[in-house]
């Protein structure tokens, strides 16, 4: 090929690339029409929007409430390191959105300076409570999760046959930790209320009360929140110990729990955790007794839509049995009349403040 | 030596030029020197195309695009709507990534009439030199030991332990910035060189596939990490998250512009200029570099010439793994100032991208420069344009893989453009496969 | 078959590789086609063997003009070629190579290898080639492989058969048994077309010698023509076969080696204590076969390799369990013997390569920083003095000549102020000019009163360099002799032989 056809070539092949830029930069913005709407905007944390978690529980707030109110309109960031945040958040701020939803403890720092810096920005921050300047828009949505896990912690020290409960968790911190350690008190305020011996597995309780912020003790944990394989490894060592409900606190993880009970044949279960797993698991629902669910959805979609109302209130927000922000659901499992009875009068209990969820508050079984 | 017929070109000589009209010939023996596959050629080449491959997907998975085309099969007459959705679907996108990650033409005329809104003008560059600076830094520890013919995979478990020793330093010591940021700057290399010294070492002395070790050594110092965050000293006092401390104002690389510009680029582009500096002087001036490169290029001849084998894999370790840490350290530094469970893990592990801008740099510190700034700019651009268009970030992610698959196969690019062969070396491979 | 090539040429862009060649092979001649490296000789074989089209002239087989477009075509014509770098898969048998792109074919596709088997058991009894069908490949001696070559070419029933420097790769006594299979080929009615710059080979095998020099036929010769009729007609120039050499006047030990023990790679003892001085004004050239514990005995000497027992002096110091930089500070200078693998960095400049071992020495760097005009200085002053040929002292090594890679590396060591200069293979692969211009280096290094050891395979290098000739076989010497020695009994130590020759 001569040299003239190759320089044709080339010609044509940068004509084409400066027409495509041209184009570009002259084109409209596609999503012009979405300006008017009220835009509503989640910043997820490295987990991404199909964690199976809070991130995902946080974006489907905001579809749920788009699908209340169709003058919403919705958009997510995720976030590959914590580097991000900061920049993420400012970029929703600049495309005017209406309210940003920020996710997790560690976000705190970069959702408080964009709150101090936009003061009249509405936020919404789930699984935290940052401090900010007076004047600024954040409402902090937490949950008390320990009052629903000492529900479920009597559900299973109720349904097990073998006297042994077991729980593991994705990682050894408090958004973790609380659900555990509820757990583990629910479990003895059953023994202790109920004369009986149930044992726990996977969580020993620190010296002092648990709270949103910090709940310390020890466990077993698997060290993320994806491995499957290892979830399945631990649970079936927890029914090789002589465990028969397993109570995974590590999101998808829970999978290779139910993996474990289905290997380990009947009489074997998994307490699911955050969602209901009969819902988002539908398939596996006979090996559920029941879910520990933290109300991320429901309280994202409601401070979405009294934002986009105008009737947003900045502050506090704590999910507790009270309000429904936690609860104990239960799964495909047959569960004795009696044993719900018990439940509910816990839950009135811990309503009313004349039960401890400090598992502290009780004797442990040896 | 044989003969082998090429090989008996004199260097520069060209076909004559014979075909066209004057003006064509003039300027087709520009073309002939600029379409020759140089490297630097090839890589620009490799870029546009990675951004031709970028906007084909976006063409077929953007939903109005493909209702615009699916449009047609009802009449011919929604053909020019077709095109120019597409045209407009992917014109927005790219448009989104240019003015998020360089300038916004309109914001920057209106600060050049108004003068107001300087900041925000100014923010996208800003970012892209947030996220370039540490990459470029990893890059070239990477690119050095890739020179010596070193495969350093576990350049993001160096950079995972350097920002841990030099947050560290930065959080749990107090002392006048004038000490204090040195101090930082030395824990985050001496973090990095300890944790590239022990594959080093191992592969000195025992022959261990260095690949094998700093690859799963990788998974050490996430675990370290997991365990650090959630240890007494350093987790953040008041939290039981995996959350390390927050590092003194006096330990951090402050915002070049001020903490109030809301600019992040911060006087760590300062230490990645020095970082550059530095490895131009070792690879190209140096007679350390000169033993480097030798060894990469050739270690039976680098034996032979009394160059300790040895000596050169800890040491170019021992830099690697440096710069690795220090990068780690300068991205905590310059960006969160603490470090939590998720540091560098991920997507965000850049010393992973580090092999990729290494390659499409071909390991040269000004290469390295460029091709940070490049994956720097798509990855901050292409948020900008998630949240302007929807077009999920990932896609950024598929056009530097593109990019680095076309660097990789310099016989490809050269296919599609029809490039004579380099009138001087051919084009070499980055580096030289998985040899020992 | 007659082959006739009438007029070829070849051009790469303004260059001609090969300008207006004819020549004709007779069957069963063997043809020799001498010229240097560089030369078009390969050029010419690409194109008679259908790899590269001639921009002119035609290829006559049997008489008619037969135009061959690719290797395929060359093959179905009766063409074979043996290529100087083989063609072999090393992990498959003899019998898989032969018949490898050629399948015999069985019911279901599957591969007939008893008929591929019979097929060359046959072949290899007609021609003697001795080779089994059933070895593998990497397991076979060079020579062999080279032979599996010829049967794979045998078996496509070739007529005309190319060797491509056949020998380069060679001990002499494999060379010997080419001979006599190139002789048995051309008696049973085969014609072979022999390339060649080895002046010793031709005119021992060649019926017809063809001269080609610059891409052009400079000549035809006959075989009884004299070695230096031949190199002055092939380089063009007279050329000095025999290199003179001042009186022989040895001074004092420079080199002392002492029941020297040496393991090789896989740990058996390579050197078996070998003892042997080298004086001042002295070359102690080492004879030997390949494989007999050269290789070894001077990668111990120059510290490449642990000395398990015994010592080594240069001058006084002992020197034995150095590393080596810190050998070649103390004055040993080494040319290796693969110059591509040890001796340079292909991909480096000529001007870094002439400093290769000497990178941190002044005036080349001072604390710790290289000083490029010093090695540009350098580099240009020795490229003048030992006329290297390149189009830059930036450009790469690998785009020199054979000749003048090995042209930078004794430009190098010699150019270092050297005690001792150990020398291995110095002159395998170059041309004849090459070689003439490496041993006047030696002898020059030699005459100014510095010490040698030169390991050779060739025996004429040997003879023409040595002032007293060792020989080594199986790890021992097993002699040490004048050059005046016949090469009968030079060649009886190298297999070994101690006893019968007189004198040791």
């Amino acid at each position: 090929m001569g040299s003239f056809r190759r320089f044709v070539t080339v010609l044509g092949a940068s004509a084409l690339m400066v027409g495509t830029l041209t184009i570009s930069v002259a084109a409209t913005s596609v999503t012009a029409s979405a300006a008017s709407k009220f835009k509503a905007c989640v910043v997820t944390d490295t987990g991404g929007i199909n964690d199976k978690s809070f991130n995902e529980s946080a974006w489907d707030g905001l579809k749920a409430a788009a699908k209340q109110d169709s003058n919403i309109s919705v958009q997510y960031l995720s976030s590959t390191s914590s580097a991000d945040y900061a920049p993420n958040i400012n970029s929703f701020i600049s495309k005017g959105c209406g309210i940003i939803v920020t996710v997790g403890f560690l976000m705190d720092a970069a959702t408080a300076a964009a709150a101090n810096a936009h003061p009249s920005q509405k936020f919404a921050i789930v699984d935290d409570a940052p401090t900010v300047k007076a004047g600024t828009h954040v409402l902090a949505l937490q949950y008390e999760t320990d009052q629903a896990g000492f529900l479920g912690g009597i559900l299973a020290a109720g349904m097990t046959k073998t006297g042994t409960v077991a729980t593991y968790g994705g990682e050894n911190f408090s958004a973790v930790t609380l659900y555990m350690n509820g757990f583990v008190a629910g479990v003895r305020y059953f023994d202790k209320t109920y004369s009986k011996s149930v044992k726990v597995l996977g969580w020993t309780p620190g010296k002092g009360t648990c709270s949103l912020a910090a709940c310390a003790g020890s466990g077993t944990f698997i060290g993320n929140f994806t491995d499957q394989t290892a979830g399945k490894t631990d649970t079936t060592t927890f029914f090789s110990e002589g465990a028969d409900i397993v109570f995974p606190v590590a999101g998808s993880v829970g999978l290779g729990s139910v993996a474990a009970a289905k290997l380990a044949g009947a009489g074997h279960y998994v307490m699911w955790v955050d969602s209901n797993g009969c819902e988002s698991d539908a398939a596996d629902c006979k090996y559920f007794v029941g879910t520990v669910a933290k109300g991320v959805e429901p309280s994202v979609e409601a401070s979405v839509l009294s934002a986009a109302k105008g009737t947003f209130k900045a502050g506090s927000y704590i999910g507790t049995l009270k309000n429904d922000g936690t609860a104990l659901e239960y799964g495909g499992v047959m569960i004795p009349a009696s044993l719900k009875a018990k439940i509910a009068t816990a839950k009135a209990g811990i309503i009313a403040g004349t039960i401890s969820v400090n598992p502290n508050s009780y004797p442990a079984v040896k | 030596m044989s003969e082998i017929a090429p090989a008996e070109i004199p260097q520069g000589s060209n076909e004559p030029v014979d075909e066209g009209p004057v003006w064509a010939r003039r300027t087709s023996a520009l073309w002939v020197r600029y379409t020759s596959s140089s490297p630097i050629v090839i890589a620009a080449l490799a870029v546009f195309l990675g951004l031709v491959f970028g906007a084909i997907i976006i063409a077929t998975t953007t939903p109005a695009v493909l209702d615009a085309w699916r449009s047609i099969f009802h009449h011919w007459s929604g053909l020019p709507v077709a095109i120019k959705v597409t045209f407009d679907n992917v014109g927005s996108a790219y448009r989104a990534i240019f003015t998020g990650s360089v300038v916004d033409p309109q914001g920057f005329w209106h600060s050049l009439t108004t003068g107001k809104g300087w900041p925000n003008t100014l923010t996208p560059i800003s970012e892209t030199f947030t996220y370039a600076t540490p990459l470029v830094i990893v890059s070239i520890g990477v690119g050095i030991a890739f020179q010596t013919g070193l495969f350093n995979i576990g350049a993001n478990g160096q950079a995972v332990i350097g920002g841990i020793a030099g947050a560290a330093v930065g959080s749990m010591l107090h002392l006048p910035t004038i000490l204090h940021l040195p101090l930082t700057l030395l824990g985050g290399i001496a973090g990095g060189m300890l944790c590239g010294a022990l594959p080093g070492v191992l592969k000195a002395y025992t022959g261990a596939h260095e690949v094998i070790v700093t690859l799963m050594f990788n998974y050490v110092t996430y675990a370290f990490l997991l365990y650090a965050v959630l240890s007494t000293p350093f987790q953040q006092p008041g939290q039981s998250n995996d959350i390390g401390r927050t590092m003194d104002p006096s330990a951090i690389l402050a915002p070049l512009f001020g903490t109030k510009s809301g600019l992040r680029v911060s006087y760590g582009v300062f230490v990645a200029a020095a970082v550059v500096v530095f490895a131009w002087w070792l690879l190209d001036r140096s007679s350390m570099g000169f033993d480097f490169r030798v060894t990469g290029a050739n270690p039976a001849a680098a034996r032979a010439s009394g160059i300790n084998g040895r000596r050169v894999i800890v040491v170019v370790f021992l830099i690697s793994g440096g710069l690795a840490g220090l990068a780690g350290l300068v991205q905590v530094a310059s960006t969160t100032h603490y470090i939590d469970g998720g540091f560098l893990i991920g997507n965000a592990g850049i010393g992973f991208t580090a092999i990729t801008v290494a390659l499409l740099g071909r390991n040269r510190p000004m290469g390295i420069v460029w091709a940070s700034l490049l994956f720097a700019a798509l990855g901050v651009g292409g948020r900008n344009m998630q949240a302007s268009t929807g077009i999920p970030l990932d896609l950024a992610t598929v056009i530097q893989s593109a990019i680095v698959l076309f660097v990789a196969t310099p016989v490809l690019v050269k296919e599609i453009f029809r490039l004579r062969a380099a009138p001087t070396a051919t084009v070499q491979l980055a580096t030289k496969g998985w040899g020992s | 078959m007659q082959l006739e090539l009438r007029g070829i040429t070849k051009r790469f862009g303004s260059f001609t590789a090969n300008d207006q060649i004819s020549l004709k092979v007779e069957p069963g001649q063997i043809h020799s086609l001498l010229g240097e490296n560089g030369a078009g000789k390969s050029t010419l074989m690409n194109v008679l063997f259908g790899l590269l089209r001639p921009d002119e002239g035609e290829i006559l087989i049997d008489g008619v003009v037969t135009p061959i477009n690719d290797s395929g075509e060359a093959v179905r014509r009766g063409i074979g070629m043996v290529h100087q770098h083989f063609m072999l898969v090393p992990v498959f048998t003899v019998a898989e190579n032969v018949v490898l792109g050629f399948e015999p074919k069985k019911s279901f596709d599957r591969i007939d290898y008893r008929a591929a088997t019979e097929d060359i058991r046959r072949l290899s009894q007609e021609f003697h080639l001795e080779v089994d069908p059933d070895a593998v490949i990497e397991n076979l001696p060079v020579g062999l492989q080279q032979r599996v070559e010829i049967l794979k070419a045998l078996s496509h029933d070739a007529e005309l058969l190319i060797l491509d420097e056949p020998t380069a790769v060679l001990t002499p006594q494999e060379i010997d048994a080419l001979m006599d299979i190139m002789r048995s080929l051309a008696a049973a009615g085969k014609s072979i077309l022999f390339i060649t710059h080895k002046l010793k080979e031709v005119k021992a095998i060649a019926d017809v010698i063809t001269v080609i020099r610059h891409g052009q036929v400079v000549g035809t010769a006959e075989p009884s023509a004299s070695e230096s009729e031949l190199a002055s007609l092939m380089v063009g120039r007279d050329v000095q076969l025999t290199v003179t050499k001042s009186t022989y006047d040895p001074g004092d030990e420079v080199l002392e080696v002492r029941d020297l023990v040496v393991l090789d790679d896989r740990g058996l003892v390579a050197v078996n204590g070998v003892s042997f001085d080298v004086r001042a004004g002295e070359v102690l050239a080492l004879a030997g076969v390949q494989g007999n514990g050269q290789t070894e005995l001077v990668e111990a000497l120059v510290g490449m390799r642990p000395v398990v027992s015994g010592s080594i002096t240069l001058k006084g110091r002992d020197i034995t369990h150095l590393s080596p930089r810190d050998a070649l500070d103390a004055g040993l200078g080494h040319i290796p013997e693969d110059r591509q693998r040890d001796g340079l960095v292909l991909s480096m400049s000529v001007a870094d390569n002439l400093v290769l071992n000497t990178p941190r020495r002044a005036p080349f760097a001072r604390r710790g920083t290289r000083n490029l005009a010093a090695v540009k200085e350098n580099a240009q002053r020795l490229v003048r003095e030992f006329d290297i040929r390149t189009t830059s002292i930036e450009a790469p090594a690998s785009s020199l000549s054979g000749g003048n890679q090995q042209k930078v590396i004794v430009a190098r060591e010699l150019s270092r102020n050297i005690e001792f200069l150990v020398a291995s293979q110095p002159t395998r692969g170059l041309d004849v000019g090459s070689i003439e211009y490496v041993h006047r280096q030696f002898i020059e290094h030699r005459n100014r009163g510095n010490g040698s050891l030169i390991v050779s395979s060739e025996l004429d290098e040997v003879l023409a360099l040595g002032d007293r000739i060792a020989v080594m076989f199986e790890g021992r010497i097993s002699g040490i002799v004048d050059p005046t020695t016949s090469r009968e009994d030079i060649g009886l130590l190298m297999a070994g032989h101690t006893t019968e020759v007189a004198g040791v």
